[in-house]
């Protein structure tokens, strides 16, 4: 994980804070504040300051930054593989405490809530999400990855971009494809695995979402929605006799690729400590498949 | 001389009897189709899907009571998770060719769809999920509180084998390390909330979640989470439908004494997985 150093630069610790020096003399590591400070500069769209989302979620931002983990969820597995590979601020695409708005006024005298809060401040970490910019962006933060990782980019509708024009394939061999590339062992299908497909429309969380994208697709790959109405939805679009299906997969496995791509995107303008991608690790599987 | 219930009569009689008091903020009661309609039969199902409405108007039954809404979205209630978006408004369905073609067949066979879901929750508060443990043939292994149950020492893998046949289930999913060795177990249904989950927490750890549908920012990273810490081994997640189907028959069973004049009969929705 240690940065690339040139001969006259070496990193040290001195009382567990890092500094990264060269004959010149020690500059000091950058603060969590200033890398998204950074970021902010980087990002390419207006800062909205009124996010409830993309702000610093736990730990000092002032916190000396010795490396950065990008990922989809700060889970506490997460936090701890970012401990243990040495980094300390963690640029993070979901919640990490168990709410849209990381609320924790309702988490008061949980115990879950007391360990994952004091590891990350005993060990001198900091979080901050990462949501609604990296989605603003043009293109996309998220897509760039997500199609990277499918290997689609070269299946884009020139005048869609959440619409993949694919060689036609069935829906059973979507799914398949997906579980392969992504690297999930929970796919679920509504549908006819037998289908035809050719037009694959990236759904959404929300029934309005997938209710939007259904016309101009065979199907739909959808990173988790709710159950009762999208997925219910699905069905009864097949009973209505439209040949149409949903592949669904988990929250993770659709967007976690688009946090590789945050990585890489910020090793470009964080030079002065390390930048790595660590997987949120889509653990669901599906007995008897 | 045959029975002429209307719809509205015998959602008279629910309202009456279902609960010790009906809540009509709840977004129970009809939905679509007219409160004077006669009604033939009574179907109960999970969701009223399209499949469930030509297997109802087969049966030669008019009345269907769901515990999910005929056009999916919970338009009537607060959804109970965060970052849940937009809400599909009239607007949003009238430009839909599913919602088109389901009204369509609504009208065309006169149906009438009347939902029962939280009013019907109001009568099972004491034991949310004893239809659940009775489909599972969890009856002997409860314990308290209401909802955790002590099976004979097991896997979590082997158990949800077992889940899997017993339901033929094809949209199980698990969380968990299949050989890691499960005995105490929390079973919930429906949509799993992180207030559900530190509720059951607070009555002491379990090994084994086996729940409906967690919401994957919410619950259900805070069960992941649970077992990163060592405080649970995993998670069986049974898929909405499946979690609630087993009340939805013992609902027609309620119903049948109920309205003994019409024929009333579950029809089970199955899970909406390929």
């Amino acid at each position: 994980m240690t940065a690339r150093l040139s001969r006259r630069q070496f990193v040290f610790t001195v009382g567990g804070s890092f500094a990264a020096c060269s004959i010149g003399g020690c500059a000091q590591a950058p603060t969590a504040a200033a890398l998204v400070d950074r970021i902010k500069r980087q990002v390419g769209i207006p800062w909205n300051d009124t996010t409830y989302r993309d702000t610093f979620k736990v730990g000092r931002p002032d916190t000396a930054v010795r490396g950065v983990a990008s990922t989809f969820m700060t889970s506490y597995d997460v936090v701890r593989k970012a401990h243990a590979a040495g980094l300390n601020f963690i640029v993070t695409h979901a919640p990490t405490f168990w709410s849209d708005g990381d609320v924790v006024a309702d988490l008061q005298g949980d115990a879950l809530y007391d360990v994952k809060r004091r590891f990350v401040e005993a060990n001198g970490m900091v979080i901050w999400r990462f949501h609604d910019h990296w989605h603003a962006r043009k293109p996309d933060g998220i897509i760039v990855g997500w199609n990277r990782a499918l290997g689609w980019d070269h299946f884009v509708a020139p005048d869609n971009d959440r619409l993949y024009v694919i060689p036609e394939t069935t829906l059973g061999a979507v799914a398949a494809h997906v579980a392969r590339v992504l690297r999930t062992r929970s796919v679920r299908m509504v549908g006819d695995p037998a289908m035809r497909v050719r037009r694959v429309a990236r759904g959404a969380h929300t029934l309005v979402g997938n209710m939007a994208a259904m016309p101009s697709a065979d199907a739909l790959l959808v990173s988790e929605a709710r159950e009762w109405d999208s997925i219910e939805y699905a069905r009864d679009t097949v009973a209505s006799g439209q040949a149409k299906g949903i592949v669904l997969i988990s929250h993770e496995a659709g967007e976690e690729a688009g946090m590789d791509e945050c990585a890489r995107w910020l090793r470009a303008f964080i030079t002065d400590v390390p930048v790595h991608f660590i997987s949120t690790t889509d653990v669901l599987w599906t007995p008897g498949a | 001389m045959p029975a002429t219930l209307t719809a509205d009569q015998i959602g008279e009689r629910i309202r009456a009897r279902v609960a010790p008091a009906w809540d009509p903020a709840a977004g129970d009661g009809l939905q679509v189709g007219g409160a004077e309609t006669i009604v033939t039969g009574i179907v109960t199902a999970w969701t009223p899907s399209i499949d469930i409405l030509r297997a109802a108007v087969a049966a030669r039954a008019n009345l269907i009571v769901s515990r999910e809404c005929p056009f999916w979205s919970r338009e009537a209630e607060v959804k109970g998770y965060s970052g849940a978006g937009r809400t599909a408004t009239r607007a949003d369905m009238t430009k839909d060719a599913t919602f088109a073609f389901k009204q369509q067949y609504i009208d065309e066979h006169r149906l009438v769809l009347w939902r029962l879901s939280s009013n019907w929750d109001a009568r099972v508060a004491a034991h949310p999920v004893a239809a659940l443990a009775r489909a599972l043939g969890w009856e002997a292994f409860a314990r308290e509180p209401a909802g955790r149950y002590a099976v004979e020492a097991t896997t979590i893998g082997a158990l949800a084998d077992t889940i899997r046949r017993r339901f033929s289930a094809r949209g199980l999913r698990v969380l968990g390390a299949p050989g890691a060795p499960i005995s105490t177990i929390a079973l919930a249904r429906g949509l799993l909330l992180v207030a559900d989950v530190q509720k059951i927490l607070r009555a002491g750890d379990v090994d084994l979640f086996v729940a409906g549908e967690p919401v994957e920012w919410e619950a259900y990273p805070y069960i992941a989470d649970l077992v990163t810490a060592g405080r649970a081994k995993g998670m069986i997640l049974l898929g909405h439908a499946v979690s609630e189907e087993p009340e939805l028959a013992e609902a027609a069973t309620w119903l049948e004494t109920l309205v003994p004049e019409v024929p009333v009969r579950h029809l089970p929705a199955g899970e909406p997985f390929a």
